[in-house]
């Protein structure tokens, strides 16, 4: 599986945006009571706050706008940054979200995969975490292949793998997701 | 201004409903940094006093939940508002006590609703500690000092501040 970590990639533009458009008081999130299901469909006991700019593809309808978030074009660009400079192609973007995280008692997430067919998966860390790591699993989900820390500015692309993180221990976790094809 | 504590305010039904409204994924929460530390307070810095609010009001209407929240407006017999906010304080590991603040300098009536039960608290001056506890409405003068709390017992706390004359 590849996998790819790059702490350099955003243009002056896109650290321009991440630090007026994004972490500002005038950014909206969204209460979400869970992140994820278990596998009997229960909702988890996480909770977080989300800004959806893509819908995933199940819950967009043809006739609603592709972008849920006025600010779309601009999450466009930092795929688009990440993508040129590691010679990353894509055909589509299936979901775009800004996740805000903080302690809410457990202490990670479910293991999960962003959609049931291949894909590959970009998450651009907006916090430093020491302890909020990504984790990803083996297909078989019973060992851990690699750890990754969030670090501002960093990249990771992963292709389509279960994966978890633990939840901030303090303070915010803030990360961009996407995925694509 | 004594403060009063008015429990059961609006009606089973109906609290839930403006519970549910207020706590469903369409109320945007924007992201406020700390709540009154100044950046140099060590507490500032330990990443732990961020909060989330929601304008309702302020000096206008500024969203559409104020149609919903007026039956709580109600109880408040004013002749003017000035300010309506939600705020929505994360849990944090341990209990963070705010520092004491004004809402407005100036003569004004304050009122606090509480969304849902945890262990935070409202501190008034004199040191009286309200809790937090849902359909509670807490009514005193936002004039004088006051502190708030965090939760560390529910994922967020979750209150409406309300400013008027």
């Amino acid at each position: 599986m590849k996998t790819i970590i790059d702490d350099k990639f955003l243009s002056k533009k896109n650290l321009h945006f991440i630090e007026n458009g994004i972490l500002n008081s005038n950014f909206p999130y969204y209460w979400n009571e869970n992140q994820c299901y278990n596998e009997d469909g229960s909702p988890d006991d996480t909770g977080f706050l989300c800004h959806t700019v893509v819908k995933r593809p199940e819950l967009r309808s043809k006739e609603e706008p592709f972008f849920n978030s006025s600010l779309g074009k601009h999450f466009v660009d930092i795929l688009d940054c990440f993508c040129k400079k590691n010679k990353i192609k894509y055909k589509e973007i299936l979901r775009i979200a800004v996740n805000f995280t903080f302690s809410v008692g457990t202490t990670k997430s479910l293991i999960h995969n962003d959609h049931d067919f291949f894909h590959k998966q970009l998450l651009v860390y907006l916090t430093d975490n020491k302890n909020a790591s990504t984790f990803l699993l083996s297909k078989d989900k019973k060992k851990v292949i690699k750890k990754v820390n969030p670090k501002k500015y960093r990249g990771f692309m992963f292709e389509d793998c279960p994966h978890y993180m633990k939840m901030p221990e303090k303070g915010k976790r803030i990360v961009i997701v996407f995925t694509f094809v | 201004m004594k403060y009063k504590v008015i429990d059961n305010v609006l009606d089973k039904e109906s609290f839930k409903i403006i519970q549910k409204s207020v706590l469903s994924k369409n109320t945007p929460w924007f992201f406020q940094e700390s709540v009154e530390f100044p950046k140099h307070h060590k507490e500032y810095k330990k990443d732990m006093n961020f909060y989330f609010s929601h304008l309702i009001f302020d000096q206008k209407i500024n969203s559409s939940l104020f149609e919903i929240i007026l039956p709580i407006l109600k109880f408040l017999n004013y002749k003017a508002l000035i300010r309506v906010k939600l705020n929505f304080y994360p849990k944090t590991d341990k209990l963070i006590t705010h520092r004491p603040h004004k809402d407005y300098e100036y003569k004004h009536k304050g009122a606090i609703f509480y969304f849902n039960t945890n262990n935070g608290k409202t501190i008034l001056q004199d040191k009286t500690e309200i809790n937090s506890i849902e359909n509670r409405l807490l009514l005193f003068d936002a004039s004088k000092l006051h502190q708030s709390t965090s939760t560390t017992n529910t994922k967020a706390r979750v209150n409406m501040n309300i400013n008027y004359f």
